[in-house]
C-alpha cells in the first residue's frame, strides 16, 4: 500500500541512473551472439562438456539473462520517467495546498487551516464554498497521485517479479542454431514496459481529471495526446494546450474517416439519411480547421481547440484565443440560437479576439500587461430553425439544462487545469444566456463575473423568484446588456418561462447598450438582438462590446452604465 | 392539488407562449438572429471578393500602417520626451474575417492585430496636443472619423478608423498605448487570382 509520505519522498534520479549502467552492461552482453553461435556448431565446442543438451543450457540462460537486463533497463527508464509525473501531481498538490492555507498528512488527509483572518463578514460564505471546493480538489489530486504511484508500483514489481523468478521470457523455446541475444533483449524489453495509467471514468470531477494528468510524465501525455487523443481532448480538468494537440490530432482522424464512409455511402448508398451527417460533420471540420489556421496555412498559435465532440445530432466545439492555461483573465462564451460550428461560430471567434484585444489594451493603458484568453463554447446543440427537431428545447429547456451542466464542468476545468485560478468571466448570449445561468447554479465553476445579453432568462425554471443572489459568484458581479429593438431580451422573460427578466432582476447590474457621447464617447448603439459583441463595419467598436471587455478585464469601473 | 395542477397549466401555457415568443420575435428580428451574422455577410461571394479587391492587399495595408506607426511614435517621443517604446510580447496575430466576410475563403483573406506598443510615460497632462499629433499624421493615411474619444480624469482613449475598417487606437492611464487592427484585405495571391478559389 504505497501512502502520501511514500510517494513525496519518490525520486526519479536513482531509476534513471540505473538505466545507463544496465544499458552498458546490455551492450556488452548482446556482442556475445556471434561467439554463441560459434560455440553452438560442431567445429565450435570439444571435449566432454560439449554435450548438446550443456550448450543450449548456457545459451538459454544468457537469452534470459539479456532479456532480464533489457526488461530492467526498460522498466526502470519507464518507472523513472513515470515518478516524474508523481514527482509534478505532489509539486501540485503541495503547491495548491499551500496557497490556499491547508496541508496535506502523511496519510494523504487534507487539513483545512481556516479561511484569511480578513476575510469580509459579507464574503464568508462564497469563502467558505470555495473552501469546500478547494479541500475536494485536493482530495482529488491525493487519490490520484497514490493511484498512479500504485500503478507504477505494481507495473514495477511485476516486472522485477519475473526477472528474479528467472522467467521474464521463454528462452527454451527458440532455436539456439540462430541464436540473437538481442532478439531476447527485445523480448524482454516489451516485457518491461509499464502501462499508463487509465483516465478517470468520463464523467468524472474536472478536478480528478486534472490530477490525473498532473500525475503522468510529460512522455506519458505526448503518449496519449497522439494514440488516444479522444481520452484527452474533452477531458475537462486537462491543460487547454494538451486538449488543443489532442483535438487537432483527432480532427485529422475524424475527416478521414468521415471522408471515407462518404465515399463508401455515396458510392453504395447514395439515399442514406446518414450523407447529410457526415457532410455537416466534415464542414465543421473544415469551419474548425480554418480558425485553427493562418492565412499561410500554419497553426495559428493564439487558438486553442478545447474541444471537439462529433456525437450526437450536430457538431460541438469550444475555441479559444490567447492561451487558456497561463492567461490572468479567462471569458466563456457561449453564444445562442441558430449557432453552428460550421456556420457561424468562426465569426464569433473573432469578435471574441476582438473583445480580447479591448481588454488587454485597457489592461496595459492602466499598467498591468497582462493576458487575455476569451474562449467561444459551443459545446450544447442550441435550438435552429435549421433543425426544427430542436425548436422543442426553446419550451422544454431540455437543451439549456444539459448545456448548463457541461459548461459548469468546463468553467471548473479550466480553474483545475491551472496551478492558479484566473479572473474567470461568463459570457451568454440568447439561449446562451439560459445555458450560463444555469451553469452558475452549480458550485464551484471558480466563475468571478458574469455578463448576460439579450437574454431571456437566466434559470431553468418558471417563475420571477430567482435574482442575481442565485448565480453562485460573488455578489454584485452579474451584469446584464439589453439593446433597443431586441425582442427576445425585452419580451420573452415576461413569460417568466426562464425566471425573471434579467433587464429588471434584483441584484443584476445593468450596463448601457446606447450610443456614447461625452467623457466616455462616442461609442455606437446596439440594435436588436445580434449586436451585442459585434464590430462596426467601419470597424468602431459598441458600447455594448467596450461594457463586455471591460468587465473581463476586471475593471467593470471602466463599464458605461 | 388543485392548486398544483392550476399551476402546472400556467407553466405550460407560459412556456408554449414564450417558445412562440421566441420564435416570432426570431423572424420579426429579421435575418439576423436567424442567422446572427451581422450585415456586410449579406453580400454575395462575388460582391465580396469585389469589395476586397478594391483594397490594398494584406502586407500592402500593413507596411503603410506601420509606416504611419513609426511617425506618430516618432512625433510624439520628440514632442513630450517619452520614455521608450515598447513591443508588447506576442501582441500581434492574424484573424479571420467572418462575420462582415463570411463568404471569402479563410486562406485568402485575413485581418491582423498588429503588435501593440507602450510607453510607460503618461500622457494624460498633454492629452489635448497628444491626440491633434495623431489624429494630424493619421489623417494622412485615411484615418478620418473619429469612433472613440474618452476623456476621464485618469484614462483617455482616442480611436480612429480609416475607409477599410481599421482601427487606430491611442489611450493613456498609467501607461500610453498605440495599437493598430487593420479591417479586412486579400492576400497577395487571392488578390492576383481576382476571385474565389
Amino acid at each position: 500500500m504505497v501512502t502520501w509520505a511514500d510517494v513525496t519522498k519518490w525520486q526519479s534520479g536513482p531509476l534513471q541512473d540505473a538505466v545507463g549502467r544496465l544499458n552498458d552492461s546490455y551492450n556488452k552482453l548482446v556482442a556475445c551472439s556471434d561467439d554463441l553461435r560459434g560455440i553452438n556448431t560442431a567445429g565450435g565446442w570439444h571435449g566432454e562438456a560439449a554435450s548438446a543438451a550443456e550448450v543450449n543450457r548456457i545459451i538459454d540462460d544468457l537469452e534470459e539473462y539479456a532479456a532480464e537486463v533489457a526488461a530492467g533497463r526498460r522498466s526502470m527508464g519507464d518507472t523513472g520517467d513515470a515518478i516524474t509525473g508523481v514527482m509534478n501531481g505532489v509539486k501540485e498538490a503541495e503547491g495548491l495546498a499551500s496557497v490556499h492555507h491547508f496541508t496535506i498528512g502523511g496519510d494523504g488527509a487534507i487539513v483545512d487551516g481556516g479561511p484569511p483572518p480578513n476575510t469580509p463578514e459579507n464574503q464568508k460564505d462564497v469563502v467558505a464554498d470555495e473552501r469546500k471546493r478547494i479541500s475536494a480538489e485536493l482530495r482529488d489530486r491525493v487519490e490520484e497521485v497514490i493511484r498512479q504511484a500504485t500503478d507504477i508500483d505494481d507495473d514495477f514489481c511485476a516486472v522485477l517479479d519475473r526477472i528474479l523468478s528467472g522467467h521474464t521470457i521463454d528462452a527454451t523455446s527458440n532455436d539456439n542454431q540462430n541464436t540473437s541475444l538481442a532478439a531476447a533483449g527485445n523480448s524482454g524489453a516489451t516485457m518491461g514496459a509499464l502501462s499508463v495509467l487509465a483516465p478517470p471514468p468520463v464523467n468524472a470531477a474536472p478536478s480528478m481529471n486534472a490530477a490525473w494528468w498532473a500525475a503522468l510524465s510529460p512522455n506519458q501525455r505526448l503518449a496519449l495526446i497522439k494514440d488516444h487523443p479522444e481520452m484527452v481532448g474533452n477531458r475537462d480538468g486537462v491543460k487547454a494546450a494538451d486538449r488543443s494537440k489532442a483535438n487537432m490530432n483527432l480532427m485529422d482522424r475524424e475527416r478521414q474517416s468521415f471522408s471515407s464512409e462518404l465515399d463508401r455511402l455515396k458510392r453504395e448508398d447514395s439515399d442514406s439519411s446518414e450523407i447529410p451527417r457526415l457532410e455537416e460533420r466534415l464542414k465543421a471540420l473544415d469551419a474548425i480547421g480554418d480558425m485553427m489556421h493562418n492565412p499561410d496555412g500554419t497553426i495559428n498559435t493564439n487558438r486553442q481547440l478545447m474541444s471537439l465532440d462529433l456525437t450526437g445530432d450536430h457538431p460541438k466545439a469550444a475555441v479559444a484565443n490567447g492561451n487558456v492555461d497561463t492567461a490572468q483573465h479567462v471569458a466563456v462564451f457561449t453564444p445562442g440560437m441558430n449557432s453552428t460550428v460550421d456556420g457561424s461560430m468562426d465569426g464569433y471567434v473573432n469578435d471574441m479576439d476582438s473583445v480580447r484585444e479591448s481588454a488587454e489594451r485597457m489592461l496595459l493603458r492602466h499598467g498591468d500587461p497582462a493576458n487575455v484568453a476569451t474562449v467561444t463554447w459551443l459545446g450544447y446543440e442550441p435550438s435552429s430553425f435549421d433543425d426544427p427537431a430542436t425548436l422543442a428545447g426553446l419550451a422544454t429547456g431540455d437543451n439549456a439544462s444539459f448545456g448548463g451542466e457541461k459548461l459548469a464542468h468546463f468553467d471548473e476545468g479550466i480553474n483545475a487545469s491551472r496551478p492558479t485560478d484566473p479572473h474567470l468571466t461568463a459570457l451568454g448570449h440568447s439561449q446562451g444566456s439560459i445555458v450560463t445561468g444555469i451553469s452558475l447554479s452549480h458550485a464551484g465553476t471558480g466563475v468571478d463575473d458574469a455578463v448576460v445579453f439579450g437574454s431571456p432568462g437566466i434559470a431553468d425554471h418558471f417563475g420571477i423568484d430567482n435574482t442575481a443572489a442565485d448565480l453562485k459568484i460573488p455578489e454584485g458581479h452579474a451584469y446584464n446588456l439589453k439593446a433597443d429593438g431586441d425582442p427576445v431580451a425585452q419580451w420573452v422573460p415576461e413569460f417568466w418561462r426562464y425566471g425573471a427578466a434579467p433587464y429588471d432582476m434584483p441584484g443584476m447590474n445593468q450596463l448601457s447598450t446606447h450610443d456614447v457621447m461625452g467623457p466616455d464617447g462616442p461609442l455606437a448603439s446596439s440594435h436588436g438582438h445580434s449586436e451585442y459583441t459585434k464590430t462596426m463595419p467601419d470597424g468602431s467598436d459598441s458600447t455594448s462590446k467596450h461594457n463586455i471587455a471591460a468587465v473581463v478585464a476586471g475593471m467593470p469601473q471602466l463599464a458605461v452604465r | 392539488m388543485t392548486g398544483r395542477t392550476c399551476l402546472r397549466s400556467q407553466n405550460l401555457t407560459a412556456t408554449l407562449l414564450a417558445a412562440s415568443l421566441v420564435l416570432v420575435t426570431s423572424c420579426s428580428d429579421g435575418n439576423q438572429y436567424l442567422n446572427p451574422t451581422p450585415s456586410g455577410s449579406l453580400m454575395s461571394q462575388q460582391q465580396q471578393y469585389t469589395e476586397l479587391m478594391n483594397r490594398p492587399t494584406i502586407d500592402e495595408a500593413i507596411k503603410r500602417y506601420e509606416e504611419m506607426r513609426a511617425t506618430i511614435r516618432d512625433r510624439l517621443t520628440q514632442e513630450f520626451n517619452l520614455s521608450q517604446w515598447t513591443e508588447q510580447q506576442e501582441s500581434s496575430r492574424f484573424s479571420g474575417c467572418a462575420p462582415q466576410f463570411s463568404e471569402v475563403d479563410q486562406k485568402d483573406s485575413s485581418k491582423k492585430y498588429l503588435p501593440r506598443w507602450f510607453t510607460s510615460s503618461p500622457l494624460i497632462a498633454s492629452w489635448k496636443q497628444a491626440k491633434q499629433i495623431v489624429a494630424e499624421v493619421s489623417k494622412g493615411y485615411g484615418f478620418n472619423r473619429v469612433s472613440l474619444d474618452v476623456e476621464k480624469p485618469d484614462d483617455v482613449e482616442f480611436n480612429l478608423n480609416d475607409q477599410y475598417g481599421a482601427e487606430l487606437s491611442f489611450g493613456s492611464a498609467k501607461n500610453t498605448v498605440l495599437t493598430l487592427t487593420t479591417g479586412c484585405h486579400l492576400s497577395a495571391e487571392a488578390k492576383r487570382r481576382g476571385g474565389p478559389r
